[in-house]
């Protein structure tokens, strides 16, 4: 029998996002993968070169919707370094914090993604149920579920008061308390291992050889996180950590080793909650930034992700250069892909967790003296944001 | 491996081809290197120097040249080593054979800067559109995007 193309994308091929794949089968085996990307090029790193500093702080924090605080902390950090400042450290574990917190909705997502790429949509609920509490927790501190908007030039923008570290702690518990049992579920629930157990096979060396990132790399049993290797924001020096890995190298190791990482990190959040040192959260930055260049690196939750900026005495940047993780995993994926059943093409792929967005939303208003119920989409949530006001005498 | 062990290898072995060695910031090196002597910069970082990873690479218009970044990495350092390339006939050696995974890198220095890989494999775009023009590179720093005006102003 011969071998046929099978387009894939770049429309919905597993994901909410467009890549476009074409897959050579010879019947159900991939003998070959090509990938074609760019159906989400947007220019950021051109158009950062016309804006200021602090405009190109929130542009960066929207090249991906998981990833924006990693991005923003990434860029922050290293114009940080070109202009000489040194945040406070109480600035510094907010902003771990920020990017724990961040670690824990993204895996947490990815973990119900993994479920329902397998058939086990009964997962997806579970963890994304266990979602909202963290999602709650990061939009308490920041007023938003994505894009928090947290990090600056010198430290962080929102300060955490008593009230709010009592609540984080809460919900980090509860967190901790139901975590364990996702990680049993996805290391010993037989259908589900039977499931995932030896597929997207990803040995060692290739590992390393391709350059895998991120609990990718670390689920091949390459012990690498930018965290150690290249300590930033206070880790290492101040937070102590532990690095999770696992030999296994297939999906089910990336769901272990990404299950693990959420414990440590519930750890990490703790820690940084109880020992909060008192103080100043920022230090005020210059406009201009002196010319220079810079390379920072940020462990975000799917790998390294790489910023480099070089200044010119100006307060916008000659040169910005982002790569998020995901680009490095690509070629890791190709590998992993080649040899495997055209039915394991989805979890393979979203087993490297390329990026998806959360922005949709609606909010239930609740009328506390008739316990009545009611949906607000946003249009009506507008209406009566403006009517709200406008009862109170506030002209809009 | 410190700082100075790394150093000191590099010297050993590249010598007089290292144009110039800074280390502005902590775990932080950068190598200056002629284009013929990038393939054997990046070898010896990696087989000697421990260089394992590739993190990225960085095209950059410098306004009379084109210069690529290739940002390197092992647990405590990040080598950047810096080669340039004419602006006429921008053209660079693949690194694919020491570090495999600078594919897709390298595909993306030659969409956006339009430098040329010599010993690429495969140079389709990678993240430009196929109806892109000709010779049009968006990231140099003579390509300015004129944004079309709306039906509606």
């Amino acid at each position: 029998m011969g071998t046929f193309i099978l387009p894939v994308g770049p429309q919905h091929p597993a994901l909410k996002e467009p890549t476009s794949f074409r897959f050579l089968v010879d019947g159900e085996t991939v003998v070959d993968a090509d990938l074609r990307l760019g159906y989400n090029h947007r220019g950021i790193e051109k158009g950062a070169e016309s804006r200021t500093y602090v405009q190109n702080l929130y542009l960066l924090e929207r090249v991906c919707g998981i990833c924006s605080n990693a991005h923003m902390t990434c860029f922050a950090q290293g114009v940080e370094k070109l202009m000489g400042l040194e945040p406070p450290k109480r600035g510094l574990f907010i902003r771990c914090l920020m990017g724990e917190l961040e670690r824990v909705h993204s895996h947490l997502l990815w973990l119900g993604v993994a479920g329902h790429e397998v058939g086990f949509d009964t997962f997806f609920m579970y963890t994304w149920r266990d979602r909202e509490i963290v999602q709650d927790m990061l939009e308490m501190i920041s007023g938003n579920r994505v894009n928090y908007g947290m990090q600056t030039f010198g430290g962080v923008r929102r300060d955490l008061d008593e009230m709010q570290i009592k609540k984080l702690l809460e919900g980090i518990a509860a967190l901790k308390a139901r975590t364990p049992y996702y990680l049993n579920l996805g290391a010993s629930e037989p259908t589900l291992v039977a499931r995932i157990a030896g597929v997207g096979k990803l040995p060692l060396e290739k590992a390393v050889e391709l350059n895998a990132v991120g609990p990718t790399a670390r689920a091949s049993g390459w012990k690498s996180d930018v965290r150690q290797d290249d300590p930033y924001a206070g880790f290492g020096e101040f937070i102590p950590f532990n690095i999770v890995t696992d030999q296994g190298g297939d999906v089910l190791a990336r769901v272990v080793v990404r299950a693990k990482e959420l414990m440590e990190t519930y750890n990490i959040c703790e820690y940084i909650l109880k020992n909060l040192p008192a103080g100043e959260v920022r230090v005020k930055a210059p406009r201009k930034v002196p010319e220079g260049e810079v390379v920072s690196r940020v462990e975000a939750q799917r790998g390294e992700d790489v910023h480099y900026v070089r200044s010119n005495g100006t307060d916008k940047p000659d040169r910005v250069k982002v790569r998020a993780p995901t680009l490095a995993n690509w070629p890791s994926t190709l590998y992993m892909l080649r040899g495997g059943y055209v039915a394991d093409i989805p979890i393979v792929m979203a087993a490297i967790d390329p990026c998806l967005s959360c922005t949709d939303r609606m909010a239930i208003i609740t009328d506390v003296k008739r316990g009545s119920e009611q949906v607000m989409d946003w249009e009506t949530l507008r209406k009566h944001g403006i009517e709200f006001y406008r009862k109170r005498g506030i002209k809009l | 491996m410190t700082a100075e062990e790394i150093k000191k290898i590099l010297e050993d072995s590249l010598g007089s081809k290292i144009k110039e060695l800074t280390t502005p910031a902590p775990r932080r090196m950068f190598i200056w290197v002629d284009k013929e002597n990038l393939v054997e910069a990046c070898r010896v970082a990696k087989e000697k120097a421990g260089f394992y990873h590739i993190s990225t690479i960085t095209p950059r218009d410098t306004g009379d040249k084109l210069e690529a970044l290739y940002h390197l990495a092992q647990a405590g350092m990040v080598l950047t080593i810096r080669a340039q390339t004419d602006r006429n006939h921008p053209m660079l050696p693949t690194v694919i054979p020491v570090y495999g995974g600078a594919v897709f890198y390298e595909r993306e220095v030659h969409d956006l800067l339009g430098i040329g890989i010599e010993g690429h494999p495969d140079l389709r775009p990678l993240v430009l559109p196929e109806d892109w023009p000709a010779n049009v590179f968006p990231l140099r720093k003579d390509w300015q995007y004129n944004r079309e005006k709306g039906v509606i102003e």
